[in-house]
């Protein structure tokens, strides 16, 4: 039921594309015509930046660590008006498309454009990895089919949306797509809010526990951890031995639970953990810093100087401005994005709370980012609870197709010039772009897709965001500078982040731990201080053409050395 | 960059026809466009700066004065609230002001450059 439902709005969903799609010719492949208003834009670009990560992790996140989770989509929100501040209009007025061409524009260099085009791919890979993850619990929420037909789903979308159209093609759908994606997390938290019975303990100081009986089905052989003793009646592999349903006891401490068994709790039980998520009182949760991470408060200002600077560095944002008509309607649409944004902040704190009350099995399956997918079923059973599952599902589907079809065109409007250039590179960048994600799937090890996403994060603000600030604002920059900080941040940031996603059971603990978890509050620095540094070492190689190209970053249309245009 | 000879010329350079600062790449008007870039910058710095006041301010704010945790308005503490609701709030009106006074920094700078 909830799956036809949910097909069928996909369905309709995807409907739209073919009356927007456009001539497969290569200029329309990478851009819409430079006729869509700010609003419109504006729409298309938060429709973009509210991916499978944003839409479905962030409840999950704040459901497993609480408090301390709620700074990513304020560092998301401020990394837009950072954007707003220092980049949009003059990159814009640069009249680059990527920010491959804004480097070779700016400096004169193919050897700076190739490794911004390098780091971009790697941005693109790390983003829609996260996608992929996103596609595959929704699907194996709603009709319980194996993760990987989800990964399939993007990679189809992706191909079919993308291949013919280009940009031209999924303006539309992702503005579309962002309103279709602000109802599904509307309408919903409006119902939970009316029918939530207010039994308000989430933050009580005890552990989360079952507030009915539950039956949790273990997805993959996991350890879990148990605060209490608990009866329980297990069917499968527990500990080593096999189960057909009996009751037992629990006894405090760790087991290990094969995948596709089941174990039902009574009411009032304590939710075994898995031992990837840190138990914590309800108090502890919903304080901040008191969530014993190690080095909370550096974990957070890294996280933080990642995301607003690393917002900038997301390729798939920047080329959306292109479709601005000037300067100043490119700042009114970054504008408009940061009140798109900040109205989807509101949601993550609310489902994370429900999530903690009403999904606390997820702690245990470690499967956070079917938090909000599970949510409308065990608040409102019934039909009602059948119709706000299909609406999110399709909310979810939105987010990781649009986001993945951005990535996509703006990666491959990065590369394809490397690839042949024209149509045919166009193509084959989009296969390159699509089909690292797909063989590295099975191999990334955390199932928090927001805490992926955070990686793209922190390799675009190490890498491209020294670039970004310092062409458009200093008349020092010289290539050899571009270039080399772009590899001493944008290297160790990356390597940190395969450390991250390819790790089990992640990262080690003390400083390095904390570091290669979230590199960039050293990356960051270090990236600016190397390209200032080398710059001013290579005096003699200002690029003759900066003070025309300052001009016309500068310079309102008409205006500029270049006139208009 | 230090040998380039800055012109310093009265603002109206930058009212010279375009075909003719395109071929005169030392003629485009620096100092205009440097006092635009200047006005400019400042907006960008002030706007940077609210932003690394309360992304940076709030965290220490919120570890040295767990006090703050505990407070609750209509039942949601203080720290939920202020990072889910007011934040945002701010971040939204940071942008409109910064378009507002980057809007008006380029009008000045068109009607000094092209006195009607």
């Amino acid at each position: 039921m909830i799956t036809m439902l949910a097909m069928a709005l996909l369905i309709a969903s995807l409907a739209i594309v073919p009356a927007r799609g456009g001539p497969a010719q290569a200029s329309g492949l990478y851009t819409a015509a430079r006729e869509v208003s700010p609003w419109w834009n504006a729409s298309a670009i938060s429709g973009e930046y509210v991916s499978a990560a944003a839409f479905l992790g962030m409840a999950g996140l704040v459901l497993a660590y609480g408090a301390d989770m709620l700074w990513l989509p304020i560092g998301a929100a401020a990394g837009h008006v950072v954007l707003l501040a220092l980049v949009t209009a003059p990159l814009r007025r640069s009249g680059a498309y990527t920010v491959s061409d804004f480097a070779e524009w700016r400096l004169g260099s193919r050897r700076a454009r190739r490794a911004v085009s390098t780091c971009v791919l790697v941005i693109g890979w790390f983003y829609l990895l996260p996608q992929f993850q996103g596609a595959g619990v929704t699907l194996s929420v709603i009709s319980g089919l194996p993760v990987w037909t989800g990964w399939l789903v993007v990679v189809a979308a992706v191909v079919v949306l993308v291949l013919p159209g280009g940009v031209r093609s999924i303006t539309g759908v992702q503005a579309v797509q962002f309103w279709l994606k602000l109802m599904a997390v509307t309408i919903p938290a409006l119902v939970f809010i009316a029918v939530w019975r207010l039994q308000n303990d989430a933050d009580a100081a005890r552990p989360p526990y079952f507030h009915r009986d539950t039956t949790v089905t273990a997805d993959t052989s996991a350890g879990i951890h148990l605060t209490a003793p608990v009866a329980v009646a297990v069917t499968g592999v527990l500990d080593g031995r096999h189960h057909h349903g009996e009751r037992l006891r629990l006894t405090a401490g760790r087991h290990r639970v094969r995948a596709g068994t089941r174990i039902r709790f009574p009411a009032g039980a304590p939710v075994p953990h898995t031992s990837r998520i840190a138990l914590l009182r309800g108090d502890r949760w919903a304080t901040p810093f008191a969530g014993g991470r190690e080095h909370p408060l550096a974990a957070t200002y890294s996280v933080l100087l990642a995301t607003i600077l690393g917002t900038m560095g997301l390729p798939q944002i920047t080329v959306r401005f292109y479709t601005n008509a000037c300067g100043r309607t490119a700042r009114r649409t970054a504008g408009l994005v940061v009140l798109m944004l900040a109205v989807f902040s509101l949601f993550p704190a609310l489902f994370g709370t429900l999530g903690r009350l009403y999904t606390p099995e997820l702690l245990m399956t470690g499967e956070t980012d079917a938090t909000l997918l599970l949510l409308p079923h065990r608040i409102v059973p019934g039909v009602t609870g059948d119709l706000l599952t299909a609406l999110v599902a399709t909310g979810a589907f939105a987010a990781f197709t649009s986001t993945s079809c951005g990535v996509v065109v703006a990666v491959s409007g990065s590369i394809a010039q490397g690839l042949g250039g024209g149509a045919r590179g166009f193509r084959a960048a989009v296969l390159v772009a699509v089909a690292v994600p797909l063989l590295a799937a099975p191999w990334a090890c955390s199932p928090q897709s927001a805490t992926l996403v955070t990686v793209a994060f922190a390799v675009a603000a190490s890498s491209l965001s020294p670039l970004l600030v310092l062409g458009v604002w200093w008349r020092r920059l010289t290539p050899a500078a571009a270039t080399a900080g772009i590899l001493a941040g944008g290297v160790p940031a990356t390597a940190a982040g395969l450390a991250r996603v390819l790790g089990d059971p992640g990262p080690g603990s003390g400083w390095l731990g904390a570091l290669v978890e979230q590199p960039a509050i050293v990356t960051v620095p270090l990236a600016f201080a190397v390209t200032v540094t080398v710059s001013l070492l290579t005096p003699d190689r200002v690029p003759e053409r900066t003070e025309r190209a300052m001009a016309r970053m500068h310079l309102p249309e008409g205006l500029g050395p270049d006139g208009p245009g | 960059m230090s040998e380039r000879v800055t012109v310093t010329g009265p603002p109206s350079a930058a009212a010279r026809p375009p075909h003719r600062a395109a071929q005169d790449p030392e003629g485009t008007g620096a100092a205009p466009v440097r006092s635009l870039m200047r006005v400019q910058a400042a907006h960008a710095a002030l706007t940077c700066a609210i932003v690394a006041l309360v992304g940076g301010g709030l965290p220490l704010l919120f570890a040295w004065e767990p006090v703050l945790s505990r407070i609750r308005i209509l039942g949601v503490r203080l720290p939920w609230l202020v990072l889910s609701v007011v934040v945002p709030v701010v971040w939204v009106a940071v942008a409109r002001r910064h378009v507002r006074l980057a809007e008006r920094a380029e009008r000045d700078f068109a009607a000094m450059a092209r006195p009607e």
